[in-house]
């Protein structure tokens, strides 16, 4: 994930970040160390690391998300540096894992070396989790938030079947099926960055909820940013190319009437065969058809959702939690700046 | 979301005020976004389209959500 740079609205937040950044780093990196035994499987990890993770936690994105969900409850975020490391790892895990099933990887051999780095990675961060005693985190809190990191990962694990699924059989998914999916594979998993900051902290369980269902609905916000990249970013060759059903697919077909359901369906034929031609036309049906304003739509709906639970948490937490948390909105989907919203 | 669908291509084809009924179905939030995007149908989403082909403003996904490649 690309961070935004520390500027306008996000300014306030900026000596957070400076604050944590180096700490934060160094405790990826000593996850690795402690967690694989010296060779070249650790010599691997430290090179994704420092390549991906490192560079992403010097700036704000949702790698910061169980940090800010600890300060946002008034609480030192760097009681969650184990976890936020944990998180950090899991997500490069899960986008190694993505890359494979996506057919980024290439050969057969680069395909299995990134299985194995993803598997080690996900013990990786289960170990780091383990060391949040450090941080001064109860024995009863770290169980808790291990108990619901395994559920979290199970919950990606199964929306992520049902979209491979769906792939191999080459079904239709309606836009409520591709939004159970999107809740399951990235909804859940930001669902709990956001839960384990906030019981790190110590908060009430309303304020728990809250922060819950706004991580929920951001890490569905990142699911529509990557459908709508997908779809029409200039020379984006992504999801739309390869024939998986993105959410303005999906639309399309649920509101096409039959002869616009039969040229769609040969346009993403000519597209997953690699017709560069077809690619122009296939972006203007679904802009015609209103997939665009659609998949906005639904983006607006999850950030009136996320900011309504962002002011339940306000009213017992104070404005931290507004200036903390909702710059995210907008780091996960920049387009919202242009609606002036 | 699939009730928002159907309001959505309603509004498109058959205009705003045709939709006003089928709004009515939306849950609160969803009908409050469908709100806020109305303006900016008008006729189409060709701004946003511009700026998708590098031609607009650098807001619109100057951070689009991509990892950076880590194994390439």
């Amino acid at each position: 994930m690309t961070g935004v740079p520390l500027c306008g609205p996000l300014q306030p937040i900026a000596h957070l970040v400076a604050r944590h950044r180096q700490a934060f780093g160094a405790q990826i990196r000593l996850a690795i160390q402690e967690g694989v035994a010296s060779g070249p499987l650790r010599e691997y990890l430290t090179r994704l690391v420092e390549h991906g993770m490192i560079r992403d936690v010097e700036t704000l994105g949702v790698g910061w998300l169980p940090i800010l969900a600890c300060e946002a409850c008034g609480t030192d975020g760097s009681r969650t540096l184990p976890i936020a490391a944990a998180w950090q790892l899991i997500r490069l895990a899960v986008k190694l894992l993505d890359d494979v099933e996506d057919g980024a990887q290439g050969a057969l051999a680069a395909l299995s070396t990134t299985i194995n780095a993803a598997a080690a990675l996900y013990s990786v961060a289960h170990v780091t989790l383990d060391t949040a005693r450090r941080t001064g985190l109860k024995s009863s809190q770290i169980r808790r938030i291990a108990d619901l990191f395994h559920h979290a990962l199970l919950a990606a694990a199964a929306g992520q079947h049902l979209d491979l699924e769906a792939r191999v059989t080459a079904g239709v998914l309606s836009p409520d099926e591709w939004l159970a999916i999107a809740a399951a594979k990235s909804g859940a998993l930001l669902r709990w960055a956001v839960v384990a900051g906030t019981l790190a902290a110590g908060a009430r369980r309303g304020v728990i909820a809250a922060l819950g269902e706004f991580g929920l609905c951001l890490g569905i916000l990142l699911q529509l940013a990557d459908d709508f990249t997908d779809c029409w970013r200039s020379g984006a060759e992504g999801d739309l190319a390869a024939g998986h059903l993105t959410l303005p697919v999906c639309y399309a077909f649920w509101v096409a009437a039959d002869d616009e359901a039969a040229r769609l369906e040969r346009l993403l034929q000519a597209r997953r065969q690699g017709a560069s031609s077809a690619a122009g036309e296939l972006e203007q049906m679904l802009i015609d058809m209103g997939a665009q304003a659609y998949l906005l739509t639904v983006a607006l709906a999850q950030r009136a959702q996320a900011l309504a639970a962002l002011d339940r948490a306000t009213s017992e937490l104070g404005e931290n939690v507004q200036l903390l948390l909702k710059p995210l909105i907008d780091c996960v989907f920049p387009a919202f700046r242009g609606l002036g919203v | 979301m699939n009730t928002l669908a159907t309001a959505v291509r309603r509004m498109l084809t058959e205009g705003r005020q045709d939709s006003h009924g089928n709004r009515l179905l939306l849950a609160a939030v969803e009908r409050e976004a469908l709100e806020r995007i109305s303006p900016l149908l008008d006729g189409s989403t060709r701004w946003l389209a511009a700026a998708l082909d590098g031609s607009g403003p650098d807001w619109v996904w100057g951070n689009a959500p991509e990892y950076a490649s880590v194994t390439g």
